[in-house]
């Protein structure tokens, strides 16, 4: 049943320079949009709840394109989907981890195989541009695989030190619960996945509710766990909304767990709600929250303008911004300001606005109304204060999705919402330095601490944003997005998040209780000594 | 080629070709011997390799000297650079050392001691723009034509390649744009026609090579029709224009991630009305990459099914280290050899293939390693291809003497001649560091004590297993 693993590699993208590559990737759109519209709902027990009243889920990039239909949960599927974790939980927890292992390696051999649907469906049902929805798909397969590798290394107690004869003293590690894992809809299969898998792998049984933006892709992926022979009740897919299916996850004391990612206002809502007590809950909730972001890049005086240039674009407008850790504030030192700045307006009047799923599209839509109406009025702010490098025009697109052009300011004061808000949307504020250590400054004033740049040929300055940049993952010479499970361990700090970084060596413990353990091994006087004796 | 003639010409048999490229790279190295005796100790192409020749040995030296030569151009006044050149190479004195070199170096051409920091960033700055100048003609194409002008005068040819920040506007393609035109309109007027060999080529004297990412603000693979219809809306009317004006234009190679679509593209360039039949187009085929044949082999098909003539400047590549890194980033199979001696071998194939196919395309070697060079001269001598069908090609300021050899006997040859800003041109400096300071290096084995033999050797000797380092 176990079967050995090699070490952990990466799922690599596809290369889209290879015909093969974009010949596959068009024909899946071609069959995924012939499937369309799919249907999901709630799947409690292995069993597909027939529901009244189904929500629409219409494509960013063409809100004429239905991409499906998903039954939303409430309150009383949310404890049905407890009732049905918690039943689940004596049978998978006490599992041996080499058999919930394979269970899960399968079902990444099985995504492997069906990648490209599954970045098809993203790009329609969230508007991911062809190469973000495959990455994001190859994401998903790497939390799988490294989470199962943290698994099985888990499942062995450890021994403690020093070792003393007569005594036995070990770390070992156990599963806590249902756990409820409530997921975002910018990463639509890769944060989801990879929260629900760290916590069944750890043994935990799951509510998994997807993003309401995004139900399609992880009911996808329910299916595919199912397929994959994942035992029913295990992981319980609930589609809903955070007012009732949400909140009543958050409050049920049988949920031992949240495991979250999304925005600032939600995940501190989840906090001061885990921090309760209600009667018959005999523990503390534990939480894993990531949040947002208000990152910063700094450029410094010795950068290499081009290799910014290029980073700064992606980072700021990829995926429209829609990332927790998008640029979007972006220091640059005043001997390369003007010269940078220029350059920076002509590339972002040169990105390419489009639906996600022509290749051309470097910029797609946003999300939801909701979220251009929220992008458009941190736009207007910035006009109102005159101090626009650049603000773009969708075109007619805007009448077709929720597309907004990319927006450039600067001069703004520091206390300025647009500076200090994450707006999650393509706008991106530039601010001056006088020196580099004025730029940390200005990069630490902000209550985020999620991902940092700097682009910098100063040893000096490299080194000291090593030791004062605060912020989770720090990224040199390079962009400040795409962080890679295994390699780069992502997760924040300040109001940006609490919890250990995902995709790295500490993220599987949090879903486990650990237990020492300490035997005393004398019998009469007598016990094995191990060693020389001196 | 030999279609309807089955006979084998006897000169061809591999070990007739063996034969003669020994014969014909001895002759060579004892050419360029006295070419080399003729430099007086002092010249500055002494003195810098005498700086390489400290820096290679060392690696963890030569990753910090790249570095710093990198920041340099970014760097503003004596104070920045001084303070820069003691984080990167401070701390690291000894005889080897580029600090010591650099001392040495103030101290032999300015008469100063390092005492303070001034004369260490003026030191550095010396030797960083004698390097600079070595590889790097000049800042703009009107500054570079008097020594264009002169190396016509000396019998050879020239393709000018302009180094540019990378493009990532709309105006910037624009930009480039303007400057490739400026030079197929103007550089014409200020040049006399060829002499010596290089007469023999019937082609244009005027010859620029071209960076088709350098005409679009997304210059992107995946969007095949959408990079085509920005990089042909400006590339069209230059290759118009240098038609009419009498130019050449050679496509450059990039990365591989490139290839398909630059090939692409100059298919495409080539069905257009009023380029059709032109003979004034070049392309490059890099014999590191292991596909390196079939993409030939498909154009020329393509070439062949189109009655379309072409050059094909084939060179090993320059990209290889990033080839790699990239390669293992993604978790690609790596798309160059990395033995040495497996594009070696690439080389020597493609350079049969070419000039079997010579009434089709005009080869161009470009390689500074006398063994491939000799290779195909052996090659060329036994197909019996007429000396103006084909040219070899060094690059400015790496091979001096190995040219005037190669033109000694009666050889058209061509200097790729670089020309930009000094910021612009740091990416293809440190390309230039790199070869230069690595083992494979034509510099490293032309300062050492010479084992023509060992040099000289066929690439598919088993025996060749080296790393592959870069290639020149």
């Amino acid at each position: 049943m176990a079967r050995a693993l090699e070490e952990f590699t990466n799922e690599p993208p596809l290369d889209f320079a290879r015909e093969e590559a974009r010949s596959a990737m068009a024909g899946a759109l071609a069959e995924m949009r012939a499937r369309l519209p799919l249907l999901a709902g709630p799947i409690i027990a292995g069993k597909r709840l027939e529901m009244a009243g189904e929500t629409e889920i219409r494509s960013p990039s063409d809100l004429n394109l239905l991409v499906g239909r998903c039954a939303m949960g409430g309150a009383a599927e949310a404890n049905q989907a407890i009732g049905a974790a918690e039943q689940a939980f004596p049978t998978w927890s006490r599992a041996p981890a080499p058999e919930r292992t394979s269970i899960f390696l399968r079902a990444a051999d099985e995504l492997r195989r069906r990648r490209l649907e599954f970045a098809a469906l993203e790009v329609f049902e969230c508007a991911k541009p062809w190469r973000e929805a495959d990455a994001d798909v190859c994401e998903a397969i790497d939390f799988i695989h490294y989470y199962a590798r943290e698994a099985l290394r888990l499942s062995e107690p450890r021994p403690m030190q020093p070792q003393i004869p007569g005594e036995r003293n070990d770390l070992s590690w156990h599963p806590l619960g249902v756990t409820a894992v409530i997921g975002p809809w910018n990463f639509p299969l890769a944060i989801p996945v990879g929260m629900m898998s760290a916590a069944a792998l750890a043994g935990n049984t799951v509510v998994w509710k997807p993003a309401e933006q995004s139900p399609l892709v992880v009911a996808l992926m329910m299916e595919l766990l199912e397929r994959a022979g994942l035992p029913a009740g295990v992981v319980n897919l609930l589609p809903g909304r955070g007012e009732d299916a949400g909140q009543t996850l958050l409050d049920s004391p049988r949920v031992r767990m949240v495991a979250f990612t999304g925005s600032k206002e939600v995940g501190l809502h989840i906090l001061r709600a885990c921090a309760g007590v209600p009667v018959g809950q005999p523990f503390v909730k534990r939480t894993v929250i990531e949040m947002g972001g208000k990152n910063a890049m700094i450029v410094d005086a010795s950068a290499d303008l081009d290799a910014a240039l290029i980073d700064i674009l992606a980072s700021a407008f990829g995926y429209s911004g829609q990332k927790c850790s998008a640029l979007s504030r972006l220091i640059a030192h005043e001997e390369i300001y003007d010269p940078l700045v220029e350059r920076l307006r002509e590339g972002a009047a040169s990105l390419k606005i489009a639906p996600a799923w022509e290749p051309g599209c470097q910029l797609g839509p946003l999300i939801d109304a909701a979220a251009r109406a929220k992008t458009e009025g941190y736009i207007g702010q910035g006009r109102a204060a005159e101090r626009s490098i650049y603000v773009g025009e969708a075109g007619e697109l805007a009448a077709r999705g929720h597309f907004v052009a990319p927006a450039i300011f600067d001069g703004l004061p520091v206390e300025h919402p647009v500076v200090q808000e994450e707006i999650f949307g393509p706008v991106l504020v530039v601010l001056r330095a006088r020196s580099f250590e004025e730029a940390l400054a200005i990069a630490n004033d902000t209550p985020y601490g999620l991902t940092g740049g700097v682009h910098s040929r100063t040893p000096a300055h490299l080194e000291l944003a090593r030791e004062r940049f605060e912020c989770g993952n720090l990224y040199l010479n390079r962009g400040t997005t795409g962080a890679i499970v295994g390699r780069q361990p992502f997760g924040g700090t300040k109001l940006s998040g609490i919890g250990a970084k995902t995709g790295g060596p500490e993220y599987l413990q949090q879903f486990m209780i650990s237990r020492a353990t300490s035997e005393n091994l004398m019998r009469h006087g007598y016990a094995p000594i191990k060693g020389e004796v001196v | 080629m030999q279609a309807g003639h089955p006979r084998r010409h006897p000169e061809l048999s591999e070990t007739a070709i063996e034969r003669r490229t020994q014969e014909i790279g001895r002759r060579i190295f004892e050419l360029r011997r006295r070419q080399r005796a003729g430099l007086r100790a002092l010249t500055r192409e002494r003195l810098d390799e005498a700086a390489m020749e400290r820096v290679m040995d060392d690696e963890e030296l030569r990753y910090r000297l790249l570095r710093f030569v990198d920041v340099y151009p970014a760097l503003r006044g004596a104070d920045q650079i001084a303070n820069h050149f003691e984080q990167y190479l401070g701390g690291r004195d000894g005889g080897g050392s580029l600090a010591a070199m650099l001392a040495r170096l103030a101290y032999v051409v300015g008469g100063t001691h390092l005492l303070s920091r001034y004369p260490l960033a003026w030191a550095s700055r010396l030797a960083i723009q004698s390097v600079a100048s070595r590889f790097i003609a000049g800042r703009t194409p009107e500054a570079v034509a008097p020594q264009l002008a002169g190396m016509i005068r000396e019998g050879f040819l020239f393709s000018i390649d302009l180094l540019g920040e990378k493009v990532v506007s709309e105006r910037e393609a624009d930009a480039f744009a303007a400057r490739y035109l400026a030079m197929i309109e103007n550089l014409g007027t200020r040049l006399e026609p060829p002499l010596g060999p290089a007469a023999r080529l019937a082609g244009p004297v005027v010859n620029i090579s071209i960076k088709l990412s350098s005409l679009a603000a997304r210059f992107d693979p995946l969007d095949r029709e959408g990079t085509a219809a920005a990089v042909l809306g400006r590339v069209v009317p230059l290759l118009e224009a240098a038609r009419a004006a009498g130019a050449f234009v050679n496509v450059d190679m990039e990365h591989y991630e490139l290839r398909d679509l630059t090939l692409d593209l100059i298919r495409r360039l080539l069905a257009v009305e009023t380029l059709r039949g032109w003979d004034g187009l070049g392309m490059v085929t890099q014999s590191y990459l292991r596909d390196a044949a079939p993409a030939l082999e498909s154009m020329l098909a393509w070439l062949r099914a189109h009655d379309q003539p072409l050059t094909v400047r084939l060179v090993k590549g320059a990209y290889w280290d990033s080839e790699l890194i990239w390669a293992r980033q993604r978790g690609w199979p790596v798309p160059v050899w990395t033995l040495k001696r497996d594009s070696d071998a690439a080389f020597e194939h493609l350079s049969r293939r070419l000039l079997e196919e010579r009434a089709l395309v005009r080869p161009a070697f470009a390689s500074h390693n006398v063994r491939s060079l000799a290779h195909a001269l052996a090659l060329a001598e036994g197909l019996e291809a007429a000396p103006d069908r084909f040219e070899l090609q060094v690059l400015y300021g790496m091979a001096g003497p190995l040219a005037r050899t190669l033109t000694g006997l009666g050889h058209p040859v061509r200097i790729y001649v670089p020309c930009g800003e000094p910021i612009a041109g740091m990416a293809y400096l440190v390309r230039r560091i790199l070869e230069n300071t690595s083992n494979e290096s034509f510099l490293r084995q032309s300062s050492r004590i010479e084992d023509e033999a060992q040099l000289l050797r066929s690439p598919r000797n088993p025996n060749q297993a080296t790393r592959h380092e870069k290639l020149v």
